[in-house]
């Protein structure tokens, strides 16, 4: 249910401190998205595979994602250049296409694959859990942190217990069919799951009532800042800076 | 005699969708006591041990807690904080992303200082000898394995009294002998909810039954 974070041998990138990861994503994105002219994103495309090789992600896995986006990106290129309406168009094989369409098609594919590229290299060598502690640290909303920690807590829980009611349901004969009476089954298996959630949520409210919470929480882990953490500062975000005095 | 830490006096508690659970409750729980709660399924032992903390509140009678008598909400911060509480299914204590963090999550709300806590945390893994599970992912362990870190964050705040909510329901030989052992050892007033007569022999309980709603000396 949860994605297994990747396990892989540690290189330069697993060693950061995730608050520099977190805060360097976040300016790299933001960049790479403002930028209009392509031979800037050129080189955010350049930078994000950069760091994507400084990351050492397992192949198999980055393959995928930038499959499902480009296949995404492909279909875009069939509609865009024939859809925009622009002032040029270039005459080919009888069709009109569109330069501004082209042009946009490009812009989308360079921005789309830098970001994903940039957000693996920062954030998939970070495990999820020290992500959410990190945005803690980052003075992110201790609601929405915690919402995400104890979604990550929870999640197979649910859906451990999703399993052992279908599971109920399989061992006594129940297949999906499109009739009445498998709709009614899955709305009872929603309906019981629901129930289910509500009710350990409280369960779980009593047991940190119990053990004093009344609103507060606390950190256990600090991160700091290490030499390697400084130098990585040092390098990246002055050559981001000295790109955007280009721009 | 020093006075009792739980003390309740005509007790009656009942659910708004059903008839009463608990009557006329009269109960003594002592310093350094081992008291056996047993019962049939639904006879209200989980609930009367949610009143001691004040997870529910009786429709009638008194609760008196390290020798005050407790009312509101409020009240019973201060008894939860001295009062170490073992729910049934350890997936509803175990919150946390990591061992180490529930385990110092109690221990935090008590207001020490971030290194006693983390000596704490320490120490407590050790003590049943959990060190190497600080850093594991809660939801990843075993039910065993679960059970006992619930303990160990309980243990952590150093509690005065321990209610333990079927403390061996579900384990394995091995993990149930680790538990019993474990708590052969402490010193602290027990109140334990168990089917598992084996189990209460071994920590020499005093047995109390409820039946019908109301508690008898067995």
């Amino acid at each position: 249910m949860l994605p297994e974070s990747p396990t892989i041998a540690p290189a330069l990138f697993q060693q950061l401190d995730p608050r520099v990861k977190l805060v360097s994503a976040l300016f790299f994105s933001v960049w790479v998205v403002v930028q209009h002219r392509l031979f800037l994103l050129g080189i955010g495309l350049g930078i994000a595979i950069l760091l994507t090789l400084l990351a050492r992600l397992p192949p198999r896995l980055l393959f995928t994602r930038l499959l499902s986006l480009n296949l995404f990106l492909g279909l875009l290129g069939l509609f865009l250049p024939f859809t925009t309406p622009s002032e040029h168009y270039l005459q080919f094989a009888g069709l009109n296409i569109s330069l501004k369409g082209l042009y946009l098609w490009a812009e989308f594919s360079l921005k789309a694959n830098s970001v994903l590229l940039g957000l693996n290299a920062f954030l998939a060598t970070t495990d999820i859990i020290v992500l959410g502690h990190a945005l803690e640290h980052l003075h992110v909303p201790v609601k929405l942190t915690r919402l995400l920690l104890l979604t990550l807590r929870y999640i197979n829980v649910l859906h451990a217990s999703y399993q052992q009611l279908s599971r109920a349901m399989q061992v006594r004969g129940f297949r999906l069919h499109s009739d009445r009476h498998s709709y009614r089954s899955i709305g009872n298996l929603l309906g019981m799951l629901l129930v289910r959630s509500f009710c350990r949520a409280q369960q779980i409210e009593a047991a940190m009532r119990c053990r004093g919470y009344r609103g507060h929480f606390y950190l256990l882990h600090h991160f700091t800042l290490s030499f390697r953490d400084k130098v990585f500062i040092a390098i990246f975000y002055p050559n981001l800076l000295l790109l955007m005095g280009i721009a | 005699m020093s006075p009792p830490l739980f003390e309740l006096r005509a007790l009656h508690y009942a659910y708004a969708t059903q008839s009463t659970v608990l009557q006329d409750i009269n109960f003594e729980l002592r310093a350094g006591e081992r008291v056996g709660l047993v019962g049939n399924n639904g006879s209200g032992k989980t609930t009367l041990l949610q009143i001691f903390v004040g997870l529910l509140t009786p429709q009638r009678g008194e609760i008196l807690a390290f020798g005050k008598p407790r009312v509101k909400e409020a009240d019973f911060w201060e008894v939860r904080l001295k009062t170490g509480f073992l729910f049934q299914d350890p997936d509803d204590q175990l919150f946390c992303p990591t061992v180490a963090e529930d385990v110092a999550f109690g221990v935090f709300n008590q207001g020490k200082p971030r290194a006693e806590v983390l000596r704490i945390v320490e120490e407590t893994l050790a003590l049943l000898g959990l060190s190497a599970y600080a850093e594991r992912v809660t939801h990843k362990l075993s039910f065993g394995e679960k059970r006992l870190v619930a303990l160990a964050t309980i243990l952590a705040m150093q509690p005065e009294v321990l209610l333990l909510d079927e403390p061996t329901t579900g384990l394995d030989e091995q993990v149930c002998a680790r538990i019993t052992h474990i708590l052969q050892q402490l010193p602290q007033a027990m109140l334990i909810v168990s089917h598992d007569k084996e189990f209460l022999q071994q920590l020499q309980v005093q047995s109390w039954r409820l039946r019908a709603g109301r508690l008898e000396r067995v």
